[in-house]
């Protein structure tokens, strides 16, 4: 008994901080915090398997340190449990559109990596009610999610704008359509895109429309937890070798054929000329190859999550077709 | 017209992959077995560490057939047990291993020398008891992780379940002493007379009135039991009440929402009612010395 | 030979709790400044930065999170409060039911008791809460009954200044001491107070009905459904009460021909209540507890708030646990002590 105990204790007490990556070869897959049921970013087909714009991140990181997208193990988690799972070591990485904020970066024991999408706050409201501009829903009853960004979007532009407006804090992004369409709120708001995605699950999705006014910057980025420079650092540059392969048109179906291109730029980024950096994240020289032939660029995710969905790229375009998106050179 | 049978499949299993849903079935099968045996056990005065050595197996084997993945069977690939199985899995595999749990704490706090060392076990459970379980689960799920070592992977299921067991052991450690109390003190003097004391006593005297004194407070315990696993669909984990709301939300359901409301009722209230039923057979079996 | 193997025992035991609780401290140390997260309740003076709808005590973006955290309190209490008074009732009517001497009202209760008993609460919270919300008018041809209106939005009232309610909340405590002719002076006097005060009528604009007074759909689903499913258990509680009574009481009444309610307002209930108190005390607590599971529908109580808002809009897990905890143990322990009080009275020991 007094062995066990022994036993016990040095298990708890060996806590020495390897870093994620050593982790996470050790254990033969990462963990990756995932929306539990949203459109186009986190879904499941009828396979059972899980598809989305979040999730191809997810594999895409499995991509770059296995040089295989299926080593992922997915936890969904809920909008209360999301920044604890991360911080507290449940999940790896966190890919569930989560908005990058000052607060949330320096507060809650995580770090952002890359942005992946550029969303605002955006309503949801029924035609009826003939909304031009957003204080036309003055007095009006609004669902909101508690805890995200938007909850406090929405504090901030009513009470600046002295308009005055109900809220009603629902728990899913679920529970607040069932709420939203049988009139518990007159209107509900959250990420321009989810509310997009979303307007199909009412039962008449024309009787309703979504506001082009948008009262926020919602930057929906991956994040890890602070304190592991490495891990962060592989996750970003993963997020942002999709976004340059786009920009240097190398797709899943031309990676092997660019594989042979004399184009300093992309002989770099698919590993053909070495980089001394790569080696310093841990990484294979090759791992951008491994994710574009595996999961995609940047473009060919959006396109296979959420064009079918109607979604158009907005600031999402490459920066040189008018959009946001924009990669630290890879050299 | 829907898929009923569909909605009912998504109500009891969720998630799990279609091919090894028969290893969810053999486990849930296991439970009424397993209940059955215990009768069997008591009826025919087997030693108690017969059915220790029993449940534990069973245990083991129910957990291997759902989530283990060895050499035998493929590994479930979302990882997360889903549905109604959950519930009943949880609640199985916690019932059991609380009261075990219990009736070790139990012997601490009984014979145990030092007063400070049950003082602080005894306050350690009463924190337990007076926080609702809802915020238990919750603050589990997250504080665990980071109070062991990060190597020790701890996910949500294992949290809720290691919650979901002290929870139960707390109210439990309760049950048993008050059962404790009751046995009359001629036989705690018979025993010193016999020179009978700490492990043997408590194995062989104790113990065995306690836990035939205890059985009905015990069996409304897990009752309880069976009925607060569903409150792991706040931590987010896809219980049948969580499935249950996502598929209300889809437009297909959401008219029949009644339907599927009465229809998890009457399934927890069957699972309860058995459970009920159970006890009665055990009380009635283990009521040995009167006819 | 046996003091020295619990001299053994104890020891190992007492070096397992310590190393445990110093091997989780010191991880929880690493953990917090691996992340550079800090400790300490500062943050409860800040500015919280959000709404919270339904709310007995108003809380706005620009109050400080303590604020949230008391109203989130408040709600808590008036939900367990509302839950705790309906829950009596019924509980009371379901047992003097069981013992009546019908088959037909005595299977009634039984019937309630099981099903209610034996069905998950979260359960019976979420049923309640979709049927409510689709069952009930929209707010625009809600029902009307008088100047309220009841909606799947909730329940709205006139109100008007709450003094006036003094002399109505009075009223019982009179009628149940027999003090009739106070009484009914006092009911006149409210009546004409009532009649002459000034009234704020809900009006529906736009979107909502405004002004007045209102009950939110959620809070209604949750005392409901708390109120409901803790009926069943105080039924038993009390039937079990009802049943330690000797049957000769019963048989006594029934010889002197009194009518089974009168038997058990005045001999049965007297006698019963001071076995059932302690138990149904414990039951109060369970129903207090029990409305942390608001959060499955959006109600902002006490753990929706902290939990649910304030510890993902600043990120202060520990602190919010720890005041969770606190606050739970303090109710408790309080509880404990007032029902143990009542269970063992100073005269007892003295018998």
């Amino acid at each position: 008994m007094i062995i066990l105990a022994i036993i016990l204790l040095l298990s708890l007490w060996m806590n020495l901080y390897a870093d994620t990556l050593t982790d996470v070869k050790a254990r033969g897959f990462i963990r990756c915090g995932i929306h539990e049921a949203l459109t186009g970013f986190s879904t499941i087909d009828k396979k059972g398997e899980r598809i989305g714009f979040d999730i191809d991140f997810c594999r895409a990181i499995s991509s770059a340190i296995f040089q295989s997208p299926d080593k992922v193990k997915y936890v969904p988690v809920n909008i209360k449990t999301r920044f604890l799972a991360l911080s507290s070591g449940t999940v790896d990485v966190l890919s569930r559109n989560t908005t990058w904020s000052l607060d949330r970066d320096t507060g809650l024991g995580i770090s952002f990596t890359a942005i992946n999408f550029y969303d605002g706050q955006s309503f949801l409201v029924p035609k009826k009610f003939n909304i031009k501009q957003l204080s036309d829903l003055n007095g009006a009853t609004i669902c909101v999610m508690p805890g995200t960004t938007t909850e406090l979007n929405l504090a901030d532009y009513f009470s600046s704008r002295k308009i005055k407006y109900t809220p009603v804090v629902v728990e899913s992004l679920h529970q607040a359509m069932v709420a939203y369409e049988q009139k518990r709120c007159d209107a509900f708001t959250t990420d321009r895109s989810a509310l997009e995605v979303n307007i199909d699950l009412l039962k008449n999705p024309n009787d309703h429309e979504v506001l082009n006014e948008i009262i926020s910057k919602e930057p929906l980025a991956l994040a890890v937890a602070s304190g592991d420079e490495k891990w962060r650092k592989i996750v970003t540059w993963v997020v942002w070798s999709t976004i340059q392969a786009e920009e240097l048109e190398v797709d899943m179906r031309n990676v092997d054929s660019m594989k042979l291109s004399k184009n300093p730029k992309i002989m770099r980024l698919l590993g053909t000329t070495p980089l001394q950096g790569i080696d310093n994240l841990g990484l294979k020289p090759n791992f951008i190859y491994f994710v574009i032939a595996q999961v995609g660029n940047y473009g060919e995710i959006f396109k296979r999550n959420l064009k079918p969905l109607g979604l158009s790229r907005h600031l999402n375009h490459l920066w040189n077709n008018g959009g946001l998106m924009y990669s630290p050179p890879i050299r | 017209m829907f898929d009923l049978l569909s909605a009912l499949d998504f109500l009891s299993f969720g998630f799990y992959p279609d091919i090894d849903k028969w290893r969810l079935v053999l486990a849930i099968v296991i439970i009424p077995m397993h209940a059955v045996l215990t009768v069997f056990c008591v009826k025919n005065r087997y030693r108690l560490s017969y059915c220790l050595v029993l449940t534990l197996g069973l245990q083991m084997l129910t957990l291997w057939l759902s989530i283990g993945d060895g050499a035998i069977l493929r590994s479930v690939k979302l990882d997360e047990l889903s549905g109604l199985c959950l519930n009943l899995l949880l609640a199985y595999w916690s019932i059991p291993l609380a009261t075990i749990l219990a009736a070790g704490i139990c012997f601490i706090l009984i014979n145990a020398s030092s007063k400070s060392l049950a003082y602080i076990l005894g306050l350690f459970f009463d924190l337990i008891r007076s926080l609702p379980l809802v915020t238990l689960l919750f603050f589990n799920t997250l504080i665990l992780p980071m109070l062991f070592n990060p190597k020790l992977i701890i996910t949500r299921l294992e949290a809720a379940w290691i919650t979901l067991i002290f929870f139960l052991c707390a109210y439990t450690i309760q049950i048993f002493l008050g059962a404790y109390e009751a046995i009359s003190y001629h036989q705690h003097e018979s025993a010193k007379a016999l020179g009978i004391s700490g492990w043997k006593k408590y194995r062989h005297i104790d113990l065995p009135q306690m836990l035939k004194h205890s059985l009905p407070a015990l069996i409304s315990t897990y009752i309880g039991m069976i009925k607060d696993t569903t409150l792991v669909m706040i931590i987010g984990l896809a219980d049948s009440l969580g499935n249950l709301q996502l598929l209300i939300s889809r437009n297909a359901y959401k008219h029949y929402y009644i339907e599927f409301f009465f229809i998890l009722g009457f399934l927890f209230w069957l699972t309860c009612t058995l459970c009920g039923w159970w006890g009665k057979q055990l009380e009635r079996t283990s009521n040995y010395g009167k006819t | 030979m046996i003091n020295s193997n619990h001299r053994i025992l104890s020891i190992v035991l007492w070096l397992a709790i310590f190393g445990i609780i110093t091997a989780m401290i010191s991880n929880l140390h690493l953990h917090i400044s691996r992340q550079n997260l800090e400790f300490g309740f500062d943050f409860l003076l800040q500015r919280s930065g959000f709404d919270i709808g339904d709310t007995w005590i108003t809380h706005q973006a620009n109050m400080p999170y303590w604020n949230a955290i008391l109203s989130g309190l408040v709600n808590t209490i008036i939900v367990a409060a509302f839950g705790i008074v309906i829950a009596t009732l019924l509980g009371l009517v379901l047992a003097i039911m069981a013992k009546a001497p019908f088959v037909i009202i005595k299977s009634v209760s039984d019937v309630y008791i099981n099903i209610f008993r034996n069905i998950p609460l979260l359960v019976q919270i979420l049923f309640f809460h979709t049927l409510l919300i689709n069952t009930l008018p929209e707010v625009n041809n809600a029902y009307t009954i008088g100047a309220s209106y009841v909606t799947n939005r909730g329940i709205y009232l006139p109100t008007t200044s709450p003094w006036v309610l003094i002399p109505i909340i009075t009223l019982p405590y009179f009628f149940i001491t027999r003090r009739i002719k106070t009484g009914v002076f006092l009911s006149v006097i409210s009546i004409g107070i009532l009649y002459f005060s000034q009234w704020e009528h809900p009006v529906l604009n736009r979107f909502n009905l405004s002004g007045g007074g209102s009950f939110s759909i959620e809070w209604l689903a949750l005392v409901i459904a708390l109120s409901l499913y803790t009926a069943s258990y105080i039924a038993e509680v009390m039937r079990g009460g009802f049943e330690a009574i000797s049957y000769h009481q019963y048989e006594t009444a029934r010889a002197l021909n009194i009518s089974y309610i009168k038997m058990m307002r005045h001999v049965i209930l007297p006698q019963a209540k001071p076995i059932f108190l302690p138990a149904l005390l414990n039951q109060y607590l369970n129903l207090t507890k029990n409305a942390s599971l608001g959060i499955a529908i959006g109600y902002p109580d006490f753990f929706g708030v902290t939990a649910g808002t304030i510890l993902n809009q600043s990120g202060r897990a520990l602190e919010m646990i720890f005041i969770v905890m606190v606050v739970y143990s303090l109710v408790n322990y309080f509880s404990i002590t007032m029902i143990s009080k009542i269970s063992h009275p100073q005269w007892k020991r003295h018998v």
